[in-house]
């Protein structure tokens, strides 16, 4: 405990010592200004494993630069890092989460650094924000998902719009838009495509709610309800691959895209390495291992993951940020009532 | 000439916005033994909490061993009063054995090891307790509880006793061994005690001196039998033993004598107190105990009155009749052949046998 | 006219008793500097670990945004949120219901296991201890799969055998049904330790005057127990309103809110904590209304049941009637805790959860990758460590503040009783929002070190040592140690050797609650935590979050061996005692 507010303290005193621009020019420059920092702190909302494999990496190419990751699910990484916001004391240096209206907000509301990492280049514009706040650090897919147990091939649906339909009722489940940062833009674009009638109909046909995409797919791998209306592809085909009997469901008239976007405060504590992670995390080295790991990838030069599609196979939908933002509270409450919640 | 123990003046004490003990002088002389008398709610507990140090007073002063210990707002805790006490629940430790129960205090003394065990050892033999020093509390009587609880508190040879209607847990018989057993032991150890009941005879048994305590005010402060024989207040005649109230007017005083006008159907002619003069037209209140009441016997004479036996209970020892007399009806007692009920009697009370109060 | 005559009056009186109060404060300074140094410093560090986050929350409530001016914007807000009335209905609704179960079920298991000839006593109550210890989330995803209406396992046992559950368990029911049996305790518990410190003697009393069993634990042993069953009752009911996990996992398949599911919603994007203090009023105003119930319920009366004059409790003799009664208690026993516990233990050695059992989907790998991972250890020693710690301090610091509450006269013991209730029906996520809030700065910098959590535990959970407490101090007549004082003991060594000893049946029976239910706290740990200091329900809850739900089953499996195996070392260590005499 001392010896952490010790060194707490130290990297603060560190930090003051920067002058106000904060960062190196050069990439060198800014590894030797990291070192001096010697740590920093990294918010993930990807599993521990993965974090683990990055940060092996990490400490092969910049030894001396302690990275301590935090698995940090978007819904207890938000409030973490409002709560730090409140308290006017920045902890963390480099965040990650799957709720890119988040990040919209932070840039506009000043909280997040704008950071020109080398490697954003490599990403296509539309994967980073115009002002370099943030960046696509991973994307992902959010097709439906069915237990191959409980549903014949012939069952399964072929449109998003299908599952209104009588024979699925009280078969299907998936994560509330409210809680569940994924869940949303799903919704949201489905509401644009179809209007309020598709969520009544699913209402209407006892889809059953969940708090987020975990809880959904241990309800259809465990055939409780053996249809899920969403779930992010890494998920699936995490479970795939341990055996159990699931498989996407790439709806016809179109596919969700999230972006797990990638970025720093401005009041870092250690902003140096942070943009060193950055720089790091978008790099093709660290984004094949994500790939491998069943994300896809922004860049175009990393292929896809070991069971997905071509991304440019699939019909993606994209939800705008903008909407995403200003929709928020009369469509969750209108999403809610529909439920029977007011 | 005896030393003063404890001294209290002008003691007063409230709860919120009642007076609970008000402005109580009282002096306990050593090796003394004073009862604090009185129905619940009269201040004697309050009185004697403070005099142990549990609660603080409002007003007056506590002295011990010339000592102040408490004044008004200020009171110096329990545990430095060298003073001993024992609760009415007992309070014995149902945690600790008969032995560490008693040996406590003298652990806290600091002694050794040894003089601790030897005069744990005394002291349970003291109660008449000892082979029962291993024991839980819970495997005693209630009677040997109180034991331990007095053994507790002598052990560790207080400079005053401190009871706290000890004896009022017990049942009929035994309370009234303990009685004697307490008396015993304060005279053999020399005890001053302070000792709080509620019950009159215990009071009897245990006082040199009663205070009978009313309304937080102390009514009188005499031996026993005085506080019978002459009780200074209506209360205390009411409230020790049982007792005719008459109310009069005084009628003539001559030759040492006074007659009084009273609503029984002749005057009465009583001795004159002590202390304060009668003189004719004054009001005065006046107490004949039943047993002075002769019941039957001769028709006329000095203090004979006419009445009608009303009631009449058989007690055993004795019967106790309800005679009315004029406008008023006696409580007597009469030895084994009373007359049966609803027949006229004779009443005879001899002049000695009213105390007129001072109030 | 009435005010006028009215108020100086009362003015005048409460003058009075703030000044009697203030004096005996300064004359305890006095006299006995050692007792006002303890007691004082435990207002203070109850004030400075409840007053100073929640102040400092409800001080935000008032700015519309960050340090924006101050206004009553946000409270009106929140009050005018649609839907609060519905969630306060399904809230009263659940919580009546869940109080009023847990009471027919833990008031004839307590008197069973206290006061009669039953066997397996020590079973019993270890089962219930035990199902503090699973992770709520846990326990109820559990129950979602036994009781879901599709493939869950009871159901399609009862299916099988003709017959049907009677509700849903996506419905308020539902949920009534799994609060019950996860909150009974808290009732079995606070009566149960009661119970056993009674004075027997009153019962006999009863006996002997003629009044039958039923009648004499009627009239006799159910009025001397009403503090310890108010209090019972107000735990399970603030508890059933303040919980999260359980609500938000059923009720939205349910399609319900409830006040705390509602108040998660108002904090949500973008998250506003300024609402917080503000969203939690509700609660805070049950935590008062419970107080008061209870204050005028019990009133003045007296509940001395343990005074000195001790008396052996001889176990009421039951007859054939005792094997009805364990066969009640092993039923809520295996319904509360066995049922979720064997989904548990099942699912821990599955190769691939959700399939059907078969030797071959039958493994240990779930217990190997524990033993590979570090974190693990790290996890279990820092549980262990945070809840004994807190645990300690949660009735150290209980029974000053209940000592001070029931012994003296000194002002403000109401308010210290509000401080030491309030954090246990305030939102777990805003209350860590407050301590992060404080100890993010100097010069208590603990934000990312074990102590902010031991803070969070110690202020969510000190309501239940100061009822436990302050119900067996209330039993405990003031004449025990008084004896001790005029014998030469001063205040701190009465404490040591008579009060604490003596309480000791209660505070163990608290203590061993806080630990439990530490040891599987989530909601804050996982706010706090940090490389190094997560517990082991942020490790269970990871790895479910991950799709490991056999992993987590192992840990949750070994988290519960091990609080089982602690809960049974303390218990026999500080257990011996008062029973035994």
């Amino acid at each position: 405990m001392m010896a952490f507010t010790l060194r707490l303290a130290g990297v603060v005193l560190l930090a003051l010592a920067i002058p106000a621009a904060g960062w190196a020019a050069s990439m060198d420059a800014l590894h030797r200004a990291a070192k001096k920092e010697g740590t920093l702190t990294w918010y993930s909302n990807s599993k521990k494993k993965i974090n683990q494999k990055v940060a092996k990496e990490w400490k092969k190419a910049y030894p001396g630069i302690k990275l301590r990751h935090i698995r940090k699910g978007t819904g207890a990484q938000v409030p973490t890092i409002e709560a730090e916001r409140m308290a006017k004391r920045v902890s963390v240096d480099v965040m990650n989460n799957t709720d890119p209206a988040t990040f919209l907000r932070w840039t506009r509301e000043g909280f997040l650094a704008p950071f020109k990492a080398p490697n954003d280049k490599d990403l296509p514009a539309e994967f980073v924000e115009k002002g370099h706040h943030y960046r696509a650090v991973s994307i992902y897919l959010h097709p439906g998902v069915y237990n191959t147990k409980k549903v014949k091939t012939s069952d399964v649906p072929k449109k998003l719009s299908d599952l209104t339909k009588a024979k699925y009722k009280g078969k299907t489940v998936s994560a509330t838009p409210r809680t569940s940062g994924v869940e949303f833009p799903k919704y949201l674009t489905a509401v644009n495509r179809y209007g309020w009638d598709f969520v009544k109909g699913l209402a209407k046909n006892d889809h059953l709610l969940q708090k987020g995409q975990g809880a959904v797919l241990r309800m259809v791998q465990k055939g409780e309800r053996p249809i899920g209306v969403g779930n992010t592809t890494y998920r699936i085909w995490g479970a795939m691959k341990k055996g159990r009997p699931l498989k996407p469901i790439f709806y016809e008239d179109g596919t969700v895209m999230i972006t797990v976007n990638l970025g720093t405060p401005k009041d870092a504590p250690h902003p140096n390495a942070a943009r060193l992670l950055i720089n790091f995390l978008v790099s093709k080295k660290i984004q094949k291992l994500l790939v491998k790991n069943h994300f896809y990838s922004a860049r175009k030069d990393v292929g896809n993951p070991p069971l997905g599609p071509a991304l440019s196979s699939l019909k993606l939908i994209r939800a705008d940020n903008e909407q995403l933002i200003k929709a928020r509270g009369p469509f969750f409450d209108k999403f809610d009532s529909f439920f029977g919640m007011k | 000439m005896a030393q003063v123990k404890l001294e209290l003046r002008g003691l007063t004490k409230r709860f919120d916005d009642v007076v609970a003990v008000n402005n109580v002088d009282l002096v306990v002389e050593t090796g003394e033994s004073v009862v604090l008398l009185g129905p619940s709610g009269c201040g004697k507990t309050t009185t004697l909490r403070a005099v142990a140090g549990f609660n603080r007073p409002d007003g007056g002063e506590i002295h011990i061993d010339g000592n102040r210990v408490a004044a008004a707002g200020e009171s110096i805790p329990p545990e430095k009063r060298g003073i001993g006490m024992v609760f009415q629940s007992y309070a014995v430790w149902p945690h600790k054995t008969v032995d560490a129960n008693i040996a406590f205090g003298l652990r806290i003394q600091g002694l050794s090891r040894s003089e601790v065990a030897e005069r744990t050892k005394k002291a349970l033999e003291l109660v008449q307790m000892g082979g029962l020093s291993g024991r839980y509390p819970a495997e005693l009587s209630g009677g040997q509880q109180q034991r331990v609880a007095l053994a507790r508190a002598l052990v560790v040879e207080p400079t005053l006793l401190l009871l706290d209607e000890p004896l009022s847990n017990l049942d009929a018989a035994l309370r009234e061994e303990m009685r004697f057993e307490i008396r015993d032991l304060q005279h053999r150890l020399g005890l001053t005690m302070l000792y709080v009941t509620h019950d009159q005879q215990e009071a009897m048994v245990v006082a040199d001196r009663v205070v009978v305590m009313n309304l937080g005010e102390v009514e009188q402060v005499a031996p026993p039998e005085e506080i019978y024989r002459r009780p200074r207040t209506r209360f205390v005649a009411g409230f020790v033993g049982q007792a005719n109230l008459i109310n009069g007017e005084v009628s003539e005083v001559r030759d040492g004598r006074a007659w009084i006008k009273t609503p029984l159907n002749a005057p009465c002619q009583v001795n004159p107190p002590e202390g304060f003069a009668l003189e004719p037209g004054r009001e005065v209140g006046m107490v004949v105990r039943p047993e002075d009441i002769t019941v039957g016997g001769s028709s006329d004479g000095e203090g004979v009155f006419r009445g009608c036996l009303e009631r009449r209970a058989f007690l055993g020892q004795n019967y106790d009749l309800t005679v009315r007399v004029g406008d008023a009806e006696l409580r007597c007692q009469a030895p084994k052949d009373a007359p049966p009920a609803t027949e006229d009697v004779s009443v005879h009370i001899p002049p000695e046998a009213w105390w007129v109060l001072e109030d | 006219m009435a005010d006028d005559t009215l108020s100086p009056s009362l003015a005048g009186r409460l003058v009075r008793r703030a000044a009697a109060g203030a004096g005996e404060l300064a004359h305890t300074l006095r006299q006995e500097p050692i007792k006002f140094a303890v007691l004082v410093g435990a207002a203070l560090l109850l004030a400075g670990l409840v007053g100073w986050p929640l102040g400092t929350l409800f001080w935000k409530g008032f700015q519309v945004k960050g340090d924006g001016p101050f206004t009553l914007t946000n409270y009106i807000s929140v009050f005018q949120e649609g839907g609060l009335i519905d969630a306060l209905e399904n809230s009263l609704y659940i919580s009546g219901w869940t109080t009023l179960f847990s009471l027919l079920i833990a008031v004839p298991m307590a008197w069973a296991v206290a006061r009669t000839d039953m066997p397996l006593k020590t079973t019993i109550t270890a089962a219930s201890a035990a199902t503090f210890v699973v992770p709520s989330f846990i326990v109820v995803i559990s129950w979602i799969f036994l009781l879901g209406p599709n493939e869950g396992s009871v159901t399609l046992f009862l299916e099988s055998i003709g017959l049907a559950l009677p509700f849903r368990i996506f419905s308020r029911e539902g949920l009534i049904f799994v609060l019950t049996l996860h909150l009974y305790p808290l009732i079995f518990h606070t009566l149960a330790s009661a119970l056993s410190n009674m004075d027997a003697s009153y019962e006999e009393a009863a006996g002997a005057v003629g009044a039958g069993k039923l009648r004499t634990l009627w009239s006799v042993t159910m009025p001397l127990m009403l503090p310890a069953l108010v209090s019972g009752v107000i735990l399970v009911f603030l508890d059933s309103l303040a919980l999260f996990g359980a609500p938000r996992a059923i009720g939205l398949s349910g399609r319900f809110h409830v006040l705390t599911t509602k108040i998660y919603v108002l904090f949500r994007h973008p998250p506003r904590f300024e609402l917080a203090a503000a969203a939690a009023l509700p609660l805070m105003c049950f935590t008062v209304v419970a107080l008061w119930v209870q204050k005028w319920l019990l009133g003045r009366k007296r509940f001395t049941t343990l005074t000195g004059r001790a008396a052996g409790a001889k176990p009421i003799e039951l007859g054939l009637w005792k094997w009805a009664l364990l066969a009640f208690c092993l039923l809520i026993a295996f319904l509360g805790l066995l049922l979720p516990v064997s989904t548990l233990v099942i699912s821990s050695f599955l190769s691939s959860w959700g399939e059907p059992i078969s030797w071959e989907n039958l493994t240990l790998e779930s217990y190997t990758v524990i033993a590979d991972s570090p974190d693990v250890y790290t996890a279990v020693s820092n549980g262990l460590r945070l809840s004994f710690a807190a645990a300690t301090i949660c009735v150290l610091l209980a029974i000053a503040i209940v000592w001070m509450v029931e012994r003296t006269e000194i002002p403000g013991r109401g308010l210290l009783s509000f401080l030491a209730m309030v954090p246990f029906a305030f939102p777990s996520v805003a209350l860590a929002v407050g301590l992060i809030l404080i100890f993010i700065h100097p010069p208590f910098e603990l934000y990312g070190t074990l102590w902010i959590i031991l803070v969070a535990y110690t202020v969510k959970r000190i309501a239940f040592a100061y009822i436990f407490a302050r119900n067996a101090l209330k039993q405990l007549s003031p004449e025990m140690e008084e004896a001790a004082r005029v014998l030469g003991a001063g205040w701190l060594r009465t404490m040591g050797e008579v009060t604490l000893p003596l309480l000791k049946g209660g505070l163990a029976a608290a203590w061993v609650l806080i630990f439990s239910i530490c040891l599987r706290e989530l909601t804050m740990s996982i706010l706090f935590y940090l490389p190094g200091t997560e517990t082991m329900a942020v490790i269970v809850f990871n790895y479910f979050e991950d799709g490991t739900f056999e992993v987590a089953a192992a840990i949750s499996v070994v988290i519960l061996v091990i609080s089982f195996a602690s809960v049974y070392l303390v218990k026999s260590v500080i257990g011996k005692g008062v029973q035994e005499v």
